[in-house]
């Protein structure tokens, strides 16, 4: 889980929990899903991708999109592999170019 | 053209018959792009040029009939898993990756499904738009209507015959789709006119993809704009 959880207690408990999740990162490491520009895809129609696919309220979908158009791409989702895959094939149903990347150790 | 409007169960455009040729024309450029990913539908390549050529009186029933040649052909095709190798299907089938391995295994598990989705939206799209009775009056406008329900999917579709026109055109910035953009306005708009089908211009066929692919987008933008002013995010 996070960092800001209280520490286990015991040596060996937190040791073991430690490479536990240590093998987990590296065997499941999280992944990305960023969407790039493109000079054909309609900015109002990124935005109203990512509010119905991502469920995110209209700021946020206007903000991630304009991070899309401004910098040429950007981060719109981090989960497992299998979630990317799912938000990624999502995103070519709509015609957005999207590619999933695990995350920067 | 008239832009989509809302209505109470859906959305309203108007369109003239020479708008809906050139809108159906692009959608069956955007299916033949999706054929190709195909194996072994080679023959429809043929069939689908033929329809086009000839006799203009009779086009829309026969690029319907291609459009139901390939839907059928597709039902009973294996798909090609493999990287499409023309662009403009890359633009409809892209890499999801830059690790080759992660791209291709993406591709096994989603390229079948994506094709089939993006053609049933393809051919159902280009079937509302052909059924309408000729009129002889090119500037006699007919509805298109769009219900709530199948909106996602006519944006989508839109969306896919932009891609494929941007890759015929060559439009790989924003400024060149700026400049086709004017130069489809002064090829077919007159100021202050509504349709480019009184007197026809004298055009080329890249002056016609250039027209459908403004259109299309014309379209898609007043629809979009519906979508979002009426988006309800329990719906999701």
């Amino acid at each position: 889980m996070n960092s800001s959880q209280e520490p286990e207690h015991g040596v060996g408990t937190a040791t073991s929990s430690a490479v536990d999740e240590a093998t987990e990162a590296v065997l499941s490491p999280n992944w990305q899903v960023l969407v790039w520009d493109d000079p054909i895809n309609l900015m109002s129609y990124v935005e109203y991708v990512f509010m119905k696919h991502f469920g995110f309220d209209r700021a946020k979908a206007r903000e991630r999109m304009l991070a899309v158009h401004n910098e040429g791409k950007a981060i719109v989702a981090t989960g497992s592999k299998e979630r990317a895959e799912a938000d990624v094939q999502a995103m070519h149903g709509y015609g957005l170019h999207a590619t999933m990347r695990p995350e920067p150790g | 053209m008239r832009e989509f409007s809302a209505t109470a169960d859906g959305y309203r455009a108007w369109l003239t018959e020479p708008e809906r040729w050139l809108i159906s024309e692009g959608i069956l450029r955007t299916i033949e792009v999706l054929r190709k990913t195909y194996d072994n539908a080679k023959w429809l390549i043929d069939a689908t040029s033929s329809s086009r050529n000839d006799d203009d009186s009779n086009l829309s029933e026969q690029d319907q009939l291609a459009a139901e040649l390939i839907d059928e052909a597709m039902g009973s095709s294996a798909i090609n898993l493999a990287r499409p190798d023309s662009s403009a299907a890359l633009r409809l089938l892209p890499d999801a990756s830059d690790d080759p391995d992660v791209a291709q295994h993406y591709r096994e598990l989603t390229q079948q499904g994506l094709t089939e989705l993006k053609h049933s939206r393809l051919v159902e799209l280009h079937k509302t738009l052909t059924n309408v009775a000729d009129s002889p009056d090119p500037a006699h406008h007919d509805p298109f209507d769009v219900p709530s329900a199948n909106a996602d999917a006519v944006l989508a579709a839109l969306s896919d015959v932009r891609l494929v026109l941007s890759e015929l055109l060559e439009i790989h910035d924003e400024l060149a789709s700026e400049e086709l953009q004017e130069r489809v306005l002064s090829t077919f708009f007159t100021v202050g006119g509504e349709d480019p089908d009184n007197g026809p211009p004298d055009v080329s066929p890249d002056d016609l993809v250039a027209a459908t692919f403004v259109v299309v987008g014309y379209l898609q933008q007043s629809l979009v704009d519906g979508m979002l002013e009426r988006f309800d995010p329990r719906g999701k």
